[in-house]
């Protein structure tokens, strides 16, 4: 091929694919000055090389339930890499918005289909690899947008040349808030850019801003997850987290949501403003109550321990604790509870239990009325009393009026899951309440496990 | 159907068919510009040897009826595509010699068609392959030096397979 006239060389290069094409140019000096690969070459090489299988396979959503495969399973993802067109670097998922991941023309084409293999390169011999003239900038416009939606089964993928990481988005001046369409703003401040992030499954309020911090304490978890109580989701130990990528003003660092010390406990918060940058949330439960931010005044854990100190920082990360501690403890505490069925209601009999049903539930009506906002042991262990005895006398009208347990119990989640899944509650109700003695105690476990993370993971 | 001469560069004389031989756009505005008529004298090809000839007669046999390519080079959808056809890939199968040999035959005699099955496999052969394995296939001698290796590998350190 060496030996072959640059005329015939330009003939086989323009028929390369850019991974060839760029291959071709690392061969030796003469070849590299013949191609010269500019911006665009590179652009088109990144872009063939994310198709292969070593850079992982395409991620597919559906827009009609919202599922994706493979699943949500971050671990799968993390091999993968995405081409940036803009700092020319193949990236890990999480520098990526979801758009630029799932959304059909910036999706990964699959891998060895005629769309990830038939790509060829748009080099042409001339100056700088390109024909400048205004009608062959358009004709090569026109003929990228037809090779690009070579497959017209799967159209996909034909806009992932305009695919830029968070940063390079950043560092172009196009972040900042969003008006939304739930009113307030999203999209964090030019400042302190927020992008949303992958959907990830978390057990609890605790589990979604403290993840792992179980490690660090003495008092272990169960080692059974409670289950989710909520319509629809029975059956179901974890629930579905938006994550949140922050860009730190200090460090410069995208992290996860959490390394910033606020939030809200429950599935569907979504970090929006006022426009100004101010955000008010519910800071803490016990004799506090909202608390306004500014988001351009805050800062990773690192960065604010480095400029408070670990003392500062353990006293915030003590008092943002309090929250999803105090939800998780709260959760629990309403399972415990008998909730209301079928039992409760004036014209519902079981008559050979009727008259010792009806004491036991006066009891227990009145004995949650006189319980404080917040239960102490005292109070459960009374609650758990409650229930032994409930279960007790349950377990006899089942064996003999069967036919009025089943109609109690079906369709009935709440109290089954109250009846037959009480130690769950229990048991995870009793570690909340060490693990707030203990936190509050030594806060330097938080301090020990926020400086401890990797800021950018998402679990 | 009339036949003519072609005369190779190692003076073997072949009869091929007029229509076959017309593949080339070489030898048809020869014959143009000579009135058609050379049934009586050889037509001298200086840049290719027997062997060669033979090979490229034999595409352009296969290939007789097929119709011409567009005249317009930058319209050639040819070139959109690494297909080739599959009588042209195991037509194709021939040392790296040969193959070059009938890349340069197909350039001089302007047989564009047969140009590109030539460029397309030789592609092909550099298609999904890594530098060392390309200079390996080619023979080429790697001439950078030790700064411009490591700018190069810093360069794309991440995406090396």
């Amino acid at each position: 091929m060496y030996l072959l006239p640059v005329e015939l060389q330009q003939q086989i290069i323009q028929r390369l694919d850019p991974i060839g094409l760029i291959s071709l140019s690392h061969t030796c000096r003469r070849l590299r000055h013949l191609i010269s690969p500019g911006r665009g070459k590179i652009v088109e090489w990144l872009i063939a090389l994310e198709s292969r299988r070593t850079y992982g396979p395409p991620i597919y959503h559906k827009t009609t339930d919202g599922t994706v495969e493979p699943d949500w399973n971050i671990e799968k993802w993390e091999a993968s890499r995405w081409a940036c067109t803009a700092c020319l670097q193949m990236l890990p998922h999480i520098a990526f918005d979801n758009h630029s991941l799932l959304k059909l023309a910036y999706r990964k084409p699959d891998s060895g289909s005629s769309a990830s293999t038939e790509l060829l390169t748009s080099w042409v011999p001339t100056l700088r690899g390109k024909k400048w003239g205004k009608q062959e900038r358009l004709a090569r416009a026109n003929e990228q947008k037809q090779s690009a939606q070579y497959n017209p089964d799967k159209p996909c993928g034909y806009k992932r040349w305009r695919r830029r990481c968070n940063e390079c988005l950043y560092q172009a001046g196009l972040l900042g808030p969003q008006i939304s369409h739930w009113g307030g703003y999203m999209g964090g401040t030019r400042k302190l850019p927020i992008r949303r992030s992958r959907l990830l499954n978390f057990q609890s309020p605790l589990d979604r801003w403290f993840p792992g911090i179980a490690e660090f304490l003495e008092n272990k978890p169960p080692s059974f997850i409670p289950r989710v109580f909520r319509p629809m989701r029975w059956n179901t130990a974890d629930e579905p987290w938006t994550m949140y990528m922050v860009r730190c003003p200090s460090c410069e660092r995208w992290q996860e949501l959490r390394m910033f010390r606020f939030g809200a406990t429950y599935v569907n918060w979504k970090p929006s403003h006022n426009g100004l940058g101010e955000l008010e949330y519910w800071a803490t439960w016990q004799g506090g109550g909202l608390k306004k931010i500014q988001f351009d005044e805050i800062s990773c854990s690192s960065c604010f321990a480095a400029k408070s100190g670990r003392d500062a920082m353990e006293q915030e990360l003590l008092e943002w604790f309090d929250v999803p501690a105090f939800v998780y403890r709260l959760a629990m505490e309403a399972r415990l509870n008998m909730p209301s069925c079928r039992l409760h209601h004036p014209n519902f009999k079981i008559p050979q239990y009727h008259k010792e049903l009806r004491k036991l539930l006066r009891e227990m009506a009145a004995e949650r009325k006189a319980q404080p906002e917040a239960l102490r042991s005292i109070d459960v262990a009374t609650l758990h009393l409650r229930h032994h005895h409930f279960r007790e006398l349950w377990e006899r009208v089942k064996e003999n009026e069967p036919h009025h347990s089943t109609i109690v119990e079906t369709g009935s989640e709440y109290f089954t899951q109250w009846l037959y899944n009480f130690h769950e509650a229990e048991a995870h109700w009793q570690w909340i309440a060490a693990v707030q003695k203990e936190v509050r105690a030594n806060p330097g476990i938080l301090a020990d496990w926020a400086l401890s993370r990797n800021p950018e993971s998402l679990r | 159907m009339s036949t003519i001469k072609l005369l190779s560069s190692d003076n073997a004389e072949l009869a091929v068919d007029k229509e076959v031989a017309e593949r080339s756009i070489l030898i048809k505005n020869m014959l143009e510009d000579v009135g058609g008529d050379m049934s009586d004298q050889a037509i001298p090809i200086p840049n290719v040897n027997e062997a060669v000839l033979r090979k490229v007669i034999e595409w352009c046999e296969h290939h007789k009826s097929d119709p011409p390519p567009p005249a317009d080079e930058d319209s050639d959808s040819r070139k959109k595509s690494t297909d080739i056809e599959e009588w042209d890939q195991k037509f194709m199968q021939v040392d790296q010699e040969m193959l070059f040999e009938i890349i340069l035959a197909a350039n001089y005699l302007d047989i564009k068609p047969l140009l590109d099955v030539g460029c397309k496999t030789v592609a092909n052969m550099i298609k999904g392959k890594s530098p060392e394995e390309i200079r390996k296939t080619f023979n080429i001698q790697n001439d950078f030096t030790p700064e411009e290796e490591d700018q190069i590998r810093r360069e794309n350190e991440w995406a090396e397979e």
